[in-house]
């Protein structure tokens, strides 16, 4: 991919977002005409059809994609965070709570995600946007945990760790002024990565009615709309889906892309 | 296998306290959560009656109490009492477990042998039109929710070829002959498996891909292959030399696995352990849900300690150390 793809789809990808209010053409939640334009087919005038409600289907994908990409973009920020704070404690830690922390890491990493989102969203009940950001966010550091650990753990043998510590550097500003720097290039890879699975993950909850609640328009929750009648009222779980999938792709292709050749052969997700 | 002991015996403790984790999660989160045993019968029942369950079943009693309790049942296999299907919940999970592992197992088996068939030949055919184009198609099928995936499939092959898009069988199952009763479960198998393959390929063909690239790059190929090895016999062993991530993967992707299981039994309305799940959250079925995320943790820890002796199996240089396990996400 070039640099001009893949700024042309980073437009893409935040413009359209951004400028959804001038976009679409009607309002997400203005229930149109609930006799007259109760699931239409696509036409020239609803280019994605009409929902059960008589919604445009295309203004609320505009508009959902704008609750769909901040709560992914808010939830990546603060699983970056976390999973720096952690892998930076994990590597610099004395000996024994670095093993310990290490050890609980393995242990979290192992238990599968979506079981502890369904269970816990469950039962706090029916989530607003910001508890499913602290959700998913809380529940998605651990990969980025390891990675920078690992990361970590071979920069602190090089010259450059060694000679600063030799000075005397206190740990923070070490890490703050050596050692984060090296680390964005694969924070930012991880980032790439993060977004498009937390989309993926957010349309799930949402669909599974546990993100996102109606009225308000998110990729899953349209879809969700639409699941009563998935085969006959196609149009609304096709569009939303295709948004989804090129956003989670365009994601998916910036991660392999930035991704430095060498490590390109240690694929990790 | 003797000297896999040792090992073998760290793993199963390290993977007893992961499900030992996740139970008391799931048991916390039950406590923290409004309402108990009691309330979920309904506003119907008279007040007495669900105080009177409320003792007999002990929720009266202190946190901590209740906790030791409950561990000291499950650990006698006393999964509790399912509230909405008014019998022990042991049964309900066994069930649902076995519909799983029929949806599950032969998913797995295609979509790890497809997708190292697929990923070994876009290796060999890396850079040419056929590895992008075809790498592509994975990472599209990878980056899709996996419900929508199920969506696509059921409008083409409900919509276009009749095939049944719900449940296990049909309604008049039971009044099948032998035959049609099996050609009916096969039927209606043939969708969610594929969903569920076809999400299994994205993920493994990514790994064997990037294995066995590695591998052909590597200089003990170019010297078969310049000492006049045939080229199908040198593909093979540098096949086997890249094995070992692939396998690692299948082990650790289970999490990812059982994750898309949950959501594509919910379209399809297969009656297994996610489907359950869900069911038994919308019914505040408290024992039903920690059983479930009980059995779904066991068996993400039972993969990964499978996974360890096979690596162990093809690789016997592991059997002496711990081998560093690549994190992975989803």
């Amino acid at each position: 991919m070039t640099r001009r793809t893949m700024l042309l789809l980073g437009l893409v990808v935040l413009g359209v977002p951004l400028a959804a209010p001038w976009i679409a053409p009607f309002d997400p939640e203005l229930q149109l005409d609930i006799v007259a334009l109760r699931s239409l087919p696509p036409s020239s005038a609803h280019w994605f059809g009409t929902d059960s409600y008589s919604r445009d289907v295309f203004s609320r994908v505009l508009h959902g994609s704008r609750v769909t990409l901040s709560i992914a973009l808010a939830a990546v920020s603060l699983l970056l965070l976390m999973g720096t704070a952690y892998g930076a404690l994990t590597a610099l830690a004395p000996r024994v709570i670095s093993n310990a922390l290490r050890r609980a890491l393995d242990l979290f990493l192992s238990v599968p995600r979506i079981l502890v989102l369904l269970a816990l969203s469950a039962f706090i009940g029916p989530l607003a946007v910001w508890q499913l950001v602290l959700l998913v966010g809380f529940t998605g550091w651990f990969a980025v945990a390891r990675q920078v650990t690992d990361a970590l753990d071979a920069l602190l043998v090089e010259d450059f760790a060694l000679a600063a510590r030799a000075l005397g550097v206190r740990s923070s500003r070490l890490v703050w002024r050596h050692l984060l720097p090296h680390l964005l290039p694969l924070l930012a890879v991880s980032a790439t990565f993060a977004v498009a699975s937390t989309i993926a993950l957010e349309t799930t909850l949402s669909y599974l009615g546990m993100g996102v609640q109606p009225p308000e328009a998110s990729w899953g929750a349209i879809m969700r709309d639409g699941a009563s009648a998935m085969t006959s009222e196609w149009w609304m779980t096709l569009f939303p889906g295709l948004a989804t999938m090129a956003v989670t792709m365009a994601c998916n292709a910036l991660g392999d892309a930035l991704r430095p050749p060498r490590a390109a052969s240690q694929v990790a997700s | 296998m003797l000297r896999l002991l040792p090992g073998l015996a760290t793993r199963l403790l390290q993977g007893l306290i992961v499900v030992f984790t996740a139970a008391t999660l799931a048991f916390i989160c039950l406590e923290l959560a409004p309402g108990d045993q009691a309330t979920a019968l309904g506003e119907q029942v008279p007040l007495a009656v669900r105080e009177r369950v409320r003792a007999l079943r002990g929720l009266n009693d202190p946190l901590p109490v209740q906790y030791l309790r409950w561990m000291r049942d499950i650990v006698r296999g006393d999964f509790g009492w399912s509230v909405s299907q008014q019998r022990p919940a042991l049964p309900v999970l066994l069930e649902a477990s076995t519909n799983s592992l029929m949806l599950v197992a032969p998913a797995f088996v295609l979509s790890l042998g497809l997708g190292m068939l697929l990923g070994a030949w876009q290796a060999v055919h890396a850079g040419t039109w056929r590895d992008r184009w075809s790498g592509r198609l994975t990472l599209a099928v990878y980056s899709v929710p996996e419900f929508w995936l199920a969506f696509l499939l059921i409008l083409f092959g409900h919509g276009q070829l009749g095939l049944p898009a719900t449940g296990m069988v049909n309604d008049m199952h039971a009044y099948y002959g032998l035959l049609d009763r099996l050609q009916d479960r096969l039927a209606h198998l043939v969708l969610p498996v594929i969903t569920v393959t076809l999400v299994g390929i994205g993920i493994f063909s990514r790994y064997q891909r990037s294995s066995l690239q590695d591998v052909l790059q590597q200089p003990f190929v170019r010297t078969a292959l310049a000492g006049g090895l045939a080229t199908p016999r040198v593909r093979w062993l540098a096949w086997r030399a890249a094995l070992l991530p692939v396998l690692t993967v299948a082990g650790l992707v289970l999490p990812a696995f059982v994750a898309g299981v949950v959501v594509i039994e919910q379209v399809f309305l297969w009656p297994g352990l996610g489907h359950t799940m869900l069911m038994a959250i919308a019914a505040r079925d408290a024992d039903v849900v920690t059983g479930c995320v009980i059995i779904g943790s066991s068996i993400t820890v039972l993969g990964a300690l499978l996974t360890d002796m096979l690596r162990v199996l093809v690789d016997p240089r592991l059997a002496t150390g711990v081998s560093r396990i690549e994190p992975t996400e989803r």
